[in-house]
C-alpha cells in the first residue's frame, strides 16, 4: 500500500489519493472533521507569542497519520489577522467537500449557499468565511467546536426546548438547580420582530419573524445561521419533533422544515390563518386552524408529509393544542374548550367558559387551566371537563398559564401578572407591569420570567416580588421566552434576545 | 491561497466599507489601467470587478462608448425579466442612466444581487460639467450615491476614471457621496509576486536577474508596464538584464511623469567632483548608508548651498550616482491657474512615493514652492495650502532612507525655516568660490572626465590666474581650450591652448558684494564643522575685509 502510517504528504495529494484523482468527492463528514482539525491547528498558532499566520493552502498543508498539522512556514501572501485565516480556512473546507475551488467573489457575497448538506455544516462554513469580518467565528477555536459539532449529520438528544410552553403539558415550567435571581443579556440579534415564541435546540435558537422568515441563530452567540421565507406573515411558534419543525402561517398553512438541511418538508393549507403552535405527538401533529365567518377547528396532520388526517371543526382555534394522557385540549373562539381523542379526533366533552379562549391551557396530573377573554381562569379536570375551581381576573386574558410550585401565573391585558394558588386559585399576588401582558410566563424552578409589552422582561419570585428586569425593546414584547438550564431565548420588536439566568 | 486572493485597495478601501454599510458606491481611481490580482490571475480592472460580482443576479457595465453590456446572457435575461425591457438596450448616456437607475431602485431584486460598473466615469460627468445633459448625469450620479432607498437594496456601483479630479465632485462631495478609492501602484511585495508570475510564464527567456530584483529595479512600473519590459525581451530573443530595464523604465516614467517630474540619469559619480572634498567626503558616507540599506542613519534631506556656478547640481547629481538611485528633478509647480499647481504638486509628489527609492533635487527651492509667507497673499490661500501639503510630505519620516531630498539653493535663508530644520533637512553643506587648490582640481577633474588628451601635467598656474572663477568657468575654459587644440590640428591640448582660452573667456559677471552676502549666508547656516570647507575661516575674514 502507498499508504504507509506516518509517511507525511500535502493536503493537496491526501485529497487526490482520497478523491481517485478528483474523481470522486470526499464523503463530507470526512472534509469537516479535516476543517475541524486545521482550526484547532490553526487555534494553536494563534495562542504562539507572537500569533502564527500559517500559510492555508492545500499545496502546502501537511497531513501526518491522517491529521492535518499547520507548522510550516508561513502564508506567502500574509494574512493580517486571525478573521482572514478562519476566512481562507473555510475555502479550504469547500475544496475538500466539493472539489471546486472557491473564488474571489466570496468576498463579496460569501461561500455559495447549500454548498455543505447540513445547515450546522453550511452555517460553519459562513462563519468562516463570511465577506464581513463581523460575521466570522470570534476565534478559531470558536470554529473548532462548531466544526466538531456538525461533524455528526444530526444532533443527538432531545432538544431541550422545542415547542411553545416548553412540553405537550404546556406548563411553560422548567426545574432550576439553584435559585435564579438576576438575568444577563448575552446576545441580541436584530432579524426583524418576532410575535412568536422560540425554541431551543441543544445549538440553535429558532423563531419566525412577523415577516415571515424563519431564522436560525447560533443559541451561544446570537450569530446568524440560517434564514429562509416561510410566508407574508407568521404569529404561530414552531415545534420540533425529531428533525422537521412544524409551523403555522397567516397564509393558512403549516409548513414542515428539515432542520438539519433546511428544506422544507411538506406545506399544506388549513384555513385562513393559523396562529395556533403545533403539538407533535407519536408520528403526527396537531393544530389550531382558523377560518373565515367565525369558523376553524383543529386538524391532525402526518408529521412527515404534512397529510390531514382529521379535521374537527370547533370554531376558530388560536389556542395551541396540550395534551393530556391521550386527549388533547385547545381553546376556542366559541367561548368553550375542546377535549379531543388524539387518534380519532372525536369530541369527549367541551365545556363553555363565556368568552372566546385563545390562552393555551396548561395540563397539572388531572386539571388543565383555561383563561378566556372576559378574565375567567377554571380549572378543568381533564376527564370530564368539570370545574375544579374558578377565580375571575376581571380583565381578558390572552397570556397561557403557566405551572410551577404549587402557582398558577398568568398576565392579563390590564398589565398585571396574577400569581394564584394550583389548587384551589387563591389570589396570592399581582405584579403591575405597564402595558398589556401577552406573552406567557415561563418557570425556572420557582422563579417565573414573563414579558409585557411595555417590554420589559421581570423575573419573579413566589412572592410576586420583582427580583430583576431587563429592558428589552421599546416596541414590546409579546412573544413567552424558551428556556435551557440558564440559557433563555425569547423575541422582541427589535429580534431574538438571549438571556442568562444567574443565581 | 491564492484562489481567495484581491488587491489590498480592494479588500480595505471597497469591501470593508461596503460590508460595513458605510457606502455602496465607489470611485475608482489612480493606477486603474493596470492588472490586479484577482483569484490566481492578474488581469485587468473592469475583468476582476466581474470576477468579483459573478454570483451576484445582474451584473451591467457601462461605458459611454460601448454602452451597457454584460459578463454574459444571463445577466442580460436577468435584467431585462426585471424591468420588463424588450428590444434594443438603450446606448446614449442619458437614457442607459435611466435603465440602470430603474435597476437601482426596482424592488424586484433582492436585496445585494446587482452590481453596476460604470468605466470612464470623466466622460459621462465630468468635472465643470455645463451641458444640461451632463449635469444630470451628475446629479444622477450622485443620487445614486445618497438615496437611502438604493442604499437599503444593497447594490455594489463602481465608478472607475483615471483621476477623481476629472470626475464632478458632486459626486463625492459630502458625507453621502461617493467613497473615493486611490489605487496606488504596485508596491514591492506586489511587484515581486507578478515577477514571480512572469518568470514562470515565460520559462524560455533568459532571466540575467531574478524576479525579486527585476521587482527592485521597476520602482514606480506598473504591472503592465513590467510586462511590457519582459515582453520586448522575449520579443527581440533578448535575455532580460538590467540596463534594458533601467533604459526603459526611465522612458516610460519621462512619457508618465515628464510634466512634473524631470527624469535624470547622472552619468558621473563623485569620483568626477572637483575640489568641495569636505562635501564629497560625507556625502559618499550618506551614499554608503543608502547603499547598504541603513535607511534609519539616512538623512531626510540635504541642503547644498552657495553663490551660483560652484558645481551644486552637479554634485548632487553625481551623489545619486553614488547612491545607485533613481534621480529626479523637481519641475517647479507654481502655474497660473489655481488648482493645477496644488494639483500638480500632488500628483509628483504620489510619483515621488511611487518611485521611491528616489533621490530628489529641488533645484533654487527657494524660488520652486512659494517658500516666503509674503507671496502667499492674493492667490487664495493656494500657497499655503501647497506649503502645509509639501511640509507633511517632506516631513513623513516613512520615507526616509526613500526618499532624499537635495535643495540647491544660493539663498539658504529664503527657504522656509521650518522645511531647514532637523527632521525635514538633515545635513547643510555650504558649496563656496572654489580658492586656488579646489580650482586647481577642477580644471584636473574637468579634463579627466572629458577624456580629454593633454601634456598639462601642472595646472597650478592656470589655478592662480583664475582667481573669482567659478567651476564652470573652468569647464567652460578647458573644453574651449579643447576646441583651440583640435583647430590647431593638435593630438593633445597643450599650455598654449589653455592659456588662449583662458584670456578668451569672460568670467560671468557678477556682484562680488551679492556673492559675498550668499557666502555668509551659506556659512552662517551650517551646522557641523565637519561640512565647513578647510579655509572657511580665512573666507570669512576676507570677506569681513572686503565689506570694511
Amino acid at each position: 500500500m502507498g499508504n504507509a502510517v506516518g509517511a507525511p504528504e500535502t493536503l493537496e495529494d491526501h485529497l487526490r489519493r482520497a478523491t481517485r484523482n478528483f474523481s470522486a468527492r470526499l464523503p463530507e463528514e470526512r472534509a469537516v472533521t479535516l476543517a475541524a482539525e486545521l482550526a484547532r491547528e490553526l487555534a494553536r498558532a494563534h495562542a504562539e507569542s507572537p500569533p502564527r499566520h500559517p500559510d492555508l493552502d492545500p499545496a502546502t498543508v501537511v497531513i501526518v497519520d491522517g491529521h492535518p498539522r499547520l507548522d510550516g512556514a508561513a502564508s506567502e501572501t500574509p494574512a493580517p489577522d486571525a478573521a482572514e485565516d478562519l476566512f481562507r480556512l473555510g475555502g479550504v473546507l469547500y475544496f475538500m467537500a466539493t472539489g471546486e475551488r472557491p473564488d474571489v467573489s466570496w468576498r463579496l457575497d460569501g461561500p455559495p449557499a447549500g454548498a455543505l448538506s447540513t445547515l450546522a455544516r453550511q452555517a460553519a462554513l459562513i462563519a468562516l468565511s463570511a465577506p464581513r469580518t463581523g460575521d466570522r467565528f470570534a476565534s478559531a477555536s470558536q470554529a473548532a467546536s462548531s466544526l466538531e459539532a456538525a461533524v455528526a449529520p444530526v444532533p443527538t438528544g432531545a432538544p431541550p426546548w422545542p415547542m411553545f410552553r416548553g412540553d405537550a403539558s404546556r406548563r411553560g415550567a422548567r426545574p432550576a438547580t439553584a435559585p435564579v435571581a438576576s438575568l444577563l443579556v448575552a446576545w441580541e440579534s436584530r432579524v426583524g420582530a418576532v410575535t412568536a415564541s422560540p425554541i431551543l435546540t441543544s445549538s440553535l435558537a429558532i423563531a419566525p419573524t412577523a415577516d415571515g422568515r424563519l431564522v436560525f441563530l447560533d443559541r451561544a452567540s446570537g450569530r446568524r445561521v440560517h434564514e429562509m421565507r416561510l410566508a407574508s406573515a407568521v404569529e404561530s411558534s414552531p415545534a420540533l419533533s425529531d428533525r422537521v419543525l412544524h409551523v403555522g402561517t397567516d397564509d393558512g398553512e403549516v409548513v414542515g422544515v428539515d432542520v438539519v438541511d433546511g428544506t422544507e418538508r411538506y406545506r399544506v393549507r388549513l384555513g385562513r390563518l393559523v396562529r395556533s403552535s403545533p403539538l407533535p405527538w407519536q408520528d403526527r401533529v396537531f393544530v389550531g386552524t382558523v377560518d373565515d365567518k367565525g369558523a376553524g377547528g383543529v386538524a391532525s396532520l402526518d408529521a412527515a408529509k404534512g397529510k390531514l388526517l382529521w379535521m374537527r371543526k370547533t370554531g376558530p382555534v388560536f389556542s395551541s393544542p396540550a395534551l393530556a394522557g391521550d386527549t388533547i385540549l385547545v381553546g376556542s373562539d366559541d367561548g368553550s374548550v375542546y377535549a379531543l381523542d388524539a387518534a380519532k379526533g372525536t369530541v369527549s366533552w367541551a365545556e363553555r367558559l363565556g368568552a372566546k379562549v385563545r390562552a393555551t391551557l396548561a395540563v397539572a396530573e388531572d386539571v388543565a387551566i383555561a383563561a378566556d377573554f372576559e378574565g375567567r381562569l377554571v380549572a378543568l379536570r381533564v376527564k370530564d371537563g368539570t370545574r375544579a375551581w374558578t377565580a375571575d381576573l376581571g380583565h381578558a386574558v390572552y397570556s397561557s398559564p403557566c405551572l410551577a410550585g404549587g402557582l398558577c401565573v398568568v398576565g392579563c391585558h390590564e398589565g398585571h401578572v396574577h400569581g394564584l394558588d394550583g389548587r384551589t386559585g387563591a389570589p396570592r399576588f399581582q405584579v403591575q407591569t405597564r402595558g398589556p401582558v401577552i406573552g406567557s410566563p415561563v418557570a425556572a424552578g420557582e422563579r417565573f420570567l414573563v414579558a409585557s409589552t411595555d417590554g420589559t422582561l421581570y423575573l419573579l419570585d413566589a412572592e410576586g416580588r420583582v427580583l430583576h428586569q431587563v429592558s428589552l425593546s421599546s416596541q414590546g414584547v409579546q412573544s413567552s421566552p424558551a428556556l435551557d438550564g440558564d440559557a433563555v431565548a425569547v423575541g422582541s420588536a427589535e429580534g431574538l434576545h438571549g438571556l442568562r439566568l444567574t443565581p | 491561497m491564492r484562489w481567495l486572493q484581491v488587491p489590498s485597495w480592494l479588500a480595505a478601501g471597497v469591501l470593508e466599507r461596503y460590508h460595513a454599510g458605510a457606502s455602496h458606491l465607489f470611485l475608482l481611481h489612480g493606477n486603474v489601467r493596470d492588472l490586479h490580482p484577482f483569484g490566481e490571475a492578474w488581469v485587468p480592472l473592469v475583468e476582476g470587478l466581474k470576477r468579483l460580482t459573478r454570483r451576484r443576479d445582474i451584473v451591467v457595465t457601462y461605458d459611454v462608448s460601448s454602452g451597457l453590456a454584460f459578463p454574459d446572457p444571463q445577466h442580460e435575461k436577468a435584467l431585462r425579466k426585471a424591468l420588463g425591457l424588450k428590444g434594443l438596450l438603450p446606448a446614449d448616456p442619458a437614457r442607459a442612466l435611466v435603465v440602470l437607475d430603474a435597476l437601482l431602485t426596482t424592488k424586484r431584486c433582492p436585496p445585494g444581487s446587482v452590481a453596476v460598473v460604470v468605466d470612464y466615469a470623466h466622460a459621462l460627468a465630468p468635472a465643470g460639467a455645463t451641458g444640461s445633459a451632463e449635469r444630470q448625469n451628475v446629479t444622477t450620479l450622485a443620487r445614486w450615491a445618497s438615496d437611502p432607498r438604493i442604499a437599503a437594496r444593497r447594490p455594489l456601483v463602481i465608478l472607475i476614471a483615471p483621476s477623481a479630479q476629472d470626475v464632478s465632485d458632486e459626486v463625492y462631495a459630502g458625507a453621502s457621496g461617493a467613497e473615493v478609492v486611490a489605487i496606488p501602484r504596485p508596491d514591492l511585495d506586489a511587484r515581486a509576486e507578478f515577477a514571480r508570475h512572469l518568470r514562470a510564464e515565460s520559462p524560455e527567456m533568459a532571466w540575467e536577474l531574478s524576479p525579486e530584483e527585476l521587482a527592485l529595479e521597476t520602482g514606480g512600473l506598473a504591472l503592465v508596464q513590467m510586462e511590457d519590459i519582459v515582453q520586448r525581451s522575449r520579443g527581440a530573443g533578448a535575455p532580460l538584464g538590467r540596463t534594458a530595464i533601467v533604459q526603459r523604465k526611465v522612458d516610460l516614467l519621462r512619457e508618465e511623469y515628464g510634466d512634473v517630474l524631470e527624469i535624470l540619469q547622472p552619468k558621473h559619480d563623485l569620483s568626477a567632483v572637483g575640489g568641495l572634498e569636505h562635501a564629497t567626503r560625507e556625502l559618499k558616507e550618506v551614499a554608503e548608508l543608502m547603499r547598504r540599506g541603513q535607511f534609519a542613519a539616512a538623512p531626510m534631506g540635504i541642503i547644498l548651498m552657495g553663490p551660483p556656478g560652484t558645481g551644486k547640481s552637479y554634485l548632487a547629481e553625481c551623489f545619486a550616482r553614488e547612491c545607485g538611485m533613481l534621480c529626479v528633478r523637481f519641475r517647479p509647480l507654481r502655474q497660473m491657474y489655481v488648482g493645477q499647481s496644488e494639483r500638480n504638486q500632488e500628483k509628483a509628489f504620489a510619483a515621488i512615493r511611487a518611485l521611491a527609492p528616489v533621490v530628489v533635487m529641488v533645484d533654487e527651492s527657494d524660488q520652486a514652492e512659494g517658500s516666503s509667507r509674503d507671496q502667499g497673499s492674493g492667490d487664495s490661500g493656494v500657497t499655503e495650502r501647497m506649503r502645509a501639503s509639501a511640509f507633511s510630505f517632506w516631513g513623513d519620516s516613512s520615507l526616509r532612507g526613500r526618499v532624499l531630498r537635495i535643495d540647491i539653493t544660493n539663498r539658504v535663508d529664503l527657504i522656509d525655516a521650518a522645511m531647514r530644520r532637523s527632521g525635514r533637512t538633515d545635513i547643510k553643506i555650504p558649496i563656496l568660490m572654489p580658492d586656488e587648490e579646489a580650482r586647481r582640481q577642477i580644471f584636473q577633474v574637468t579634463v579627466r572626465k572629458h577624456g580629454l588628451p593633454t601634456a598639462i601635467t601642472d595646472f597650478t598656474p592656470f589655478a592662480r590666474r583664475t582667481a573669482g572663477y567659478t567651476g564652470s568657468d573652468i569647464e567652460l575654459a578647458v573644453t574651449t581650450a579643447w576646441r583651440f587644440a583640435l583647430q590647431g590640428g593638435a593630438p593633445a591640448m597643450t599650455e598654449t591652448h589653455l592659456s588662449a582660452a583662458i584670456d578668451d573667456l569672460i568670467p560671468t559677471a557678477r556682484d562680488q558684494r551679492t556673492i559675498d552676502r550668499m557666502t555668509l549666508i551659506a556659512l552662517d547656516e551650517c551646522r557641523n564643522k565637519r561640512l565647513l570647507p578647510p579655509n572657511a575661516d580665512a573666507i570669512r575674514k576676507e570677506i569681513e575685509g572686503r565689506m570694511g
